[in-house]
């Protein structure tokens, strides 16, 4: 076990920071992964998702901030209970499935042969086979199967869908759902959003190293609105609307105007039923507006969210 | 614990081993009747003679195996440093899987010379001193210290490790027929503090007259402890430079 029970798969990240020499990667994160939940850290390329798993995990050093695991720094006993899966293979080209197997078998106290073979059979891999003549899915896959036979107790997983085909990302999904309801707290990064919004319970959006949102998928759609209006002519001024500290963002389309709105719609919506707007309505967000409203209106955000 | 790094060093160990118990079985298959040891009546086969092969044997196989911190670094520190143990105690598990081979390879070339010996019947012509201890440890130690030497270079690289570790080796004979070109005092006090760290000055022999052989002629156990201490010094290095790392 990482620490006494009832926390024992807690992640607690407190104002992390890390530079890459005058590059600010990660800019005072701080975030809680409650244990047996399923928590999704979301943001654009090069927003710091993974970066923020490696200070984490003590891949990287971090230049400030603290983390804890069951309500302690990280010490390498503890790998026995907590595994990563990195989004880029780092697994061995020159060994096979099979070999990689009994190396997680001789290093990991709670392996579970089979739970592995289980996993194996599910994704379809040859484990004749060497990793380098895997395709990129295959090898997540591996990854995978290797981080889920070690029985982790809190599960990292950067990308876990990431070059898989839609049946695997499923199976990855109900397995991560799976193991969460066993009381596996699990970490995950993912551009597929509808994946997020199925698997996860909470969420943090990264946006430029800053940690701009977090909280509860369903506290967020019911806290996160849009109002709508469709003007006759010409967008009138939205002067103190743009402005308004309740409004995330307000993005406009030749008549249409959206504005981002969180918690108290009934204030918005009479500022701008006086611009006299032909209609106006209020719309719940999906976790895709409630992303691209974090975010901003930044193409170079969207189109990298789509890639 | 040791099985990954078990399979490692045999990629690498195997095909020397295979090359060498080849060269073995095609000496031992020559007839004795081709093999002239000279017009001597006591002809004499020191023994050292098999302890230079096998530390050169060993020292090249050091040198490849030598870059095995630099190959985590290329793309699998995500794995390694996420094992149940300490960045340390995983680089020494790997070191010392390394040096288990290196020592290996040595035995097993010296036995491979011996085997040739023994097959033609030659080895009542075998000499051994009280020099040859020394000697064995001497060149025992020379392919641990061409393995600190490669490790201490490459710890810190990624895929161009291979290489760096294969580049010291020409670095160190150039380093080394230097000292006898005809330099400035100030140059040839350079390439002397330099080729202390140069593992090729305690595992060669020179006549008297060389001008390196006020580098070379040195005790046999003197030679074992300079090596020994570049393997340390290189392995202590090396591990410095994996503890600064990040993935």
């Amino acid at each position: 076990m990482i620490a006494g029970a009832g926390d024992a798969g807690t992640i607690d990240i407190r104002s992390l920071t890390k530079r890459y020499g005058s590059v600010l990667a990660v800019d005072d994160v701080s975030f809680n992964v409650p244990e047996g939940s399923i928590f999704g850290l979301l943001g654009t390329n090069g927003a710091g998702k993974t970066t923020t798993f490696k200070c984490m995990l003590g891949l990287a050093r971090a230049n400030s901030g603290t983390v804890y695991f069951g309500g302690r720094p990280l010490e390498p006993a503890m790998f026995q209970h907590i595994a990563y899966v990195p989004e880029r293979c780092a697994l061995y080209d020159w060994m096979n499935g099979t070999q990689h197997l009994e190396f997680y078998r001789r290093s990991y106290r709670n392996y579970d042969d089979a739970r592995a073979r289980q996993l194996t059979d599910l994704f379809h891999l040859d484990l004749r086979k060497r990793v380098k003549a895997l395709s990129k899915g295959q090898q997540t896959a591996l990854a995978l199967v290797l981080a889920f036979s070690i029985r982790p107790q809190i599960l990292v997983l950067d990308e876990p869908t990431s070059g898989l085909d839609p049946v695997h990302q499923r199976h990855v999904l109900d397995l991560m759902i799976s193991e969460s309801s066993a009381g596996t707290t699990i970490l995950f990064s993912s551009h597929q959003i509808g994946q997020v919004e199925r698997a996860a319970e909470r969420i943090a959006i990264l946006h430029n190293s800053k940690l701009v949102l977090q909280g509860e998928v369903e506290e967020l759609r019911s806290d996160e609105k849009i109002i709508e209006a469709t003007f006759d002519s010409d967008t009138p001024s939205l002067n103190g609307i743009e402005s308004d500290p309740r409004v995330r963002l307000v993005t406009r389309n030749g008549r249409l105007v959206r504005a981002f709105v969180r918690r108290d719609t009934d204030g918005l919506m009479k500022l701008l039923a006086d611009k006299q707007p032909r209609s106006l309505r209020i719309l719940y967000q999906n976790l895709e507006d409630i992303f691209l409203s974090a975010v901003g209106d930044d193409i170079n955000a969207a189109k990298s969210w789509g890639e | 614990m040791y099985y990954k790094e078990i399979l490692r060093v045999g990629k690498s160990f195997v095909p020397f081993v295979g090359t060498l118990a080849a060269i073995a079985l095609l000496c031992i298959a020559i007839p004795n009747s081709s093999i002239s040891l000279g017009a001597n009546v006591h002809p004499q086969i020191p023994i050292v003679f098999f302890f230079i092969i096998a530390g050169i044997s060993a020292a090249i196989l050091a040198t490849i195996i030598g870059t095995s911190l630099a190959a985590e670094n290329d793309d699998h520190l995500e794995v390694v440093w996420t094992l149940p143990a300490s960045r340390l105690a995983y680089a020494l598990r790997v070191m010392a899987v390394d040096v288990l081979g290196i020592i290996l390879l040595f035995a097993f070339a010296v036995l491979a010379g011996l085997a040739i010996i023994y097959a033609h019947g030659f080895g009542r012509y075998l000499v051994f001193d009280q020099d040859s201890g020394g000697q064995l440890l001497r060149f025992l130690a020379y392919p641990l210290a061409w393995f600190g030497v490669s490790q201490a270079l490459t710890a810190s690289l990624r895929s161009k490790a291979p290489l760096y570790a294969g580049l010291a080796w020409p670095v160190a004979i150039v380093l080394l027929l230097l000292y006898e070109a005809p330099l400035t005092t100030p140059l040839h006090m350079i390439l002397k503090v330099m080729n202390l760290i140069n593992p090729l000055v305690y595992g060669s022999y020179a006549s008297g007259t060389s001008v390196t052989a006020e580098l070379l002629t040195l005790n046999a156990l003197v030679a074992a402890g300079a090596l020994l201490a570049l393997w340390l010094a290189g392995s202590g290095v090396a591990l410095a430079e994996w503890r600064r790392l990040q993935a």
